[in-house]
């Protein structure tokens, strides 16, 4: 009987990791797939690689967008900083960004099977699974190739927190310093990361107040002088370009279906994480990982609510509930939970390593994978979508467990194709055949032409409902027609630039690319060359 | 006094007792807080919408939590 148990163990151990890698090819198909495509996939990645191009020029993107170019930025700079030189070498591009994204999506992955590994008692299967597990969710799938700083946010703080979590209760003061150093980075990538240097810092609190309140003192001061840095040497424009511009309107239903798509997906990883957290909090000590679930699950999720935000939010929690959960499985199937009186009946089963335990573990893995499944779904994968009864539930040729029904959850994850980057080279022939600047909801085609990039609507949209845009100066060039083109995608622009484009220019022609409509624009009154 | 002392020595750290008694104070202040939003119906129209909803069963959550690990003593948070 034991033997079958074990063999049927084996086979659904090696059922999910198959599921797992299925899950992980099809990513990496699709990093492959983008990571050369010249054009915007996602909105506002060539507005990182703008960012990218003038810290490699030596200056900052944080400017008054009442001049022209009317451009500026709303992230930190960490991310575009590491990327700079590759300018310099290779001029501006979209695959280098993209690939560090991806690389740092991998980053993740490794980071969070070593903790299951080191402090799930050394259960090297379950650690490959929880790092592939977080590669499989489709809120990481969407953002990991993409040109956005988001990606190596998540690597950051999740390599702080892994350091933390022993460097802090051994006293080891390389390991806080270097952990504290990641999550200072990791906001420096992106304003997100405060979140989990709360999370961080509430939990040293918890474990050792005076040394917390030292280090937090060190963390917060090292932090403050970079912002004082940033904000003195942009004259003022840090704080109303990152931290002005980015207060935007919040939008419950937004943030709830989120939160309940997050559930869906994640579920049969939430679950044991919960379970975990639970026996941490009523009969062990708190980990580092269960506050930093506890918060990013939280305040990310309510943050996914704001205008802009969406299922990207949700990555850090992620990256909690694989290691929590890779943990409390691995623990099960080692044997290796430590019994308070109260619970010594139940958890002297579970370290019994009893049948439903051997069975559970990998079923739960492979829920998962089904939960989370997203894969084209025709050329070579139309077989295995024919065995899976997967049909197209998104675009024409892809599918995807979340569907595109909730608001907030990125529309894309399909395979780019040879007439997306045609038609984006229609579009920058239309831009090289003016010679006044263009106007366009998307860089990439300024890039393409070797134009400049002017503007950069959803940060002039934030700032103008902030109060802190009027836009006079650019209405007037939209007015007097000195734009050759405008090229709309979302109509992002502030409600008077766009009321300006409406008075000025007129509909000429629709090119679609990526699945989205290009609007092009020229002037009236036959203005245009 | 003594115990505020107490906290900021080397070895100290938080309990059980000590986390659940500041959950059941951020609870309070938080139901409180998201209920004073309608009684001072601060610019907005009566009635408990979803987003005060949610805070305030997030806020009877971080309660409830709090009064289950008073009980707990001065086991280690």
């Amino acid at each position: 009987m034991s033997i079958i148990l074990r063999r049927l163990h084996l086979g659904l151990m090696l059922a999910a990791s198959l599921a797992l890698l299925l899950s992980f090819l099809v990513y990496l198909l699709y990093a492959i797939n983008l990571i050369p495509f010249p054009f915007d996939y996602d909105q506002g990645e060539g507005f990182e690689l703008q960012d990218t191009v003038l810290f490699s020029q030596g200056q900052l993107p944080y400017r008054d967008t009442e001049v022209y170019p009317f451009y500026s930025s709303n992230y930190p700079p960490l991310y575009h900083a590491l990327a700079a030189p590759l300018v310099w070498i290779f001029g501006p591009a979209y695959w280098y960004g993209r690939t560090l994204s991806f690389l740092a999506s991998l980053a993740s992955a490794c980071v969070i099977g070593y903790a299951v590994y080191r402090d799930g008692h050394r259960h090297l299967w379950l650690a490959a699974l929880s790092g592939l597990a977080f590669l499989a969710s489709n809120f990481v799938y969407h953002i990991g190739p993409l040109f956005r700083q988001h990606t190596l946010m998540v690597a950051l703080e999740t390599a702080a927190i892994v350091i933390l979590a022993r460097a802090f209760p051994q006293r080891d003061k390389r390991g806080i310093a270097f952990g504290l150093l990641l999550l200072i980075c990791a906001g420096y990538t992106k304003q997100l990361a405060a979140i989990t240097a709360v999370a961080a810092l509430a939990w040293m609190f918890l474990r050792q107040p005076r040394a917390a309140l030292r280090w937090a003192a060190g963390f917060i001061g090292f932090g403050a002088l970079i912002f004082l840095w940033l904000n003195l040497a942009s004259d003022g424009h840090w704080w109303t370009q990152t931290i002005v511009a980015n207060v935007n309107q919040f939008h419950p239903l937004q943030a709830f279906g989120l939160l309940a798509l997050w559930f869906q997906l994640h579920g049969f990883l939430l679950v044991p994480a919960g379970l975990l957290m639970f026996y941490e909090t009523y009969f062990d000590r708190l980990s580092i990982y269960a506050i930093w679930f506890c918060f990013a699950a939280l305040v990310g999720g309510i943050a996914s609510g704001t205008w802009g935000a969406g299922d990207s939010y949700f990555t850090s929690s992620i990256a909690a509930a694989c290691i929590l959960s890779g943990i409390c499985l691995s623990r099960s199937l080692k044997a290796a939970w430590r019994s308070p009186p109260q619970l010594q009946r139940v958890l002297g089963q579970v370290n019994g390593a009893a049948w439903p335990i051997l069975l559970l573990v990998p079923l739960l893995y492979l829920g998962y994978a089904r939960a989370t499944l997203k894969m084209p779904t025709h050329g070579a994968f139309a077989p295995l979508a024919n065995l899976l009864g997967v049909e197209p539930n998104t675009r024409e040729s892809f599918y995807d467990s979340a569907s595109f029904d909730v608001p907030g959850y990125a529309n894309i994850g399909y395979f780019v194709s040879e007439e997306d980057e045609i038609a984006g080279r229609r579009i920058v022939d239309l831009i090289k055949a003016s010679d006044r600047p263009v106007l366009s909801e998307d860089a990439s085609f300024a890039f393409a032409a070797n134009r400049e990039v002017v503007s950069n609507p959803t940060q002039l949209r934030n700032l103008y409902l902030a109060g802190s845009f009027r836009g006079d100066r650019l209405i007037e060039m939209i007015e007097t027609h000195q734009f050759g083109l405008v090229i709309l995608r979302a109509q992002f622009y502030p409600t008077p630039v766009l009321e300006a484009i409406g008075r000025a220019y007129q509909h000429w022609r629709t090119i679609r690319m990526n699945r989205f409509d290009y609007l092009i624009l020229r002037p009236k009154h036959g203005a245009t060359e | 006094m003594s115990t505020l002392l107490l906290m900021f020595s080397r070895d100290y750290t938080v309990t059980k007792r000590q986390l659940g008694i500041a959950f059941v104070a951020i609870g309070i202040v938080g139901i409180l807080g998201v209920l004073a939003i309608d009684i001072l119906q601060v610019g907005r129209q009566g009635g408990i919408g979803p987003a005060q909803a949610f805070a305030l069963f997030v806020m009877v959550v971080v309660l409830i939590v709090g009064l289950t690990l008073i009980p707990l003593g001065d086991a280690p948070a």
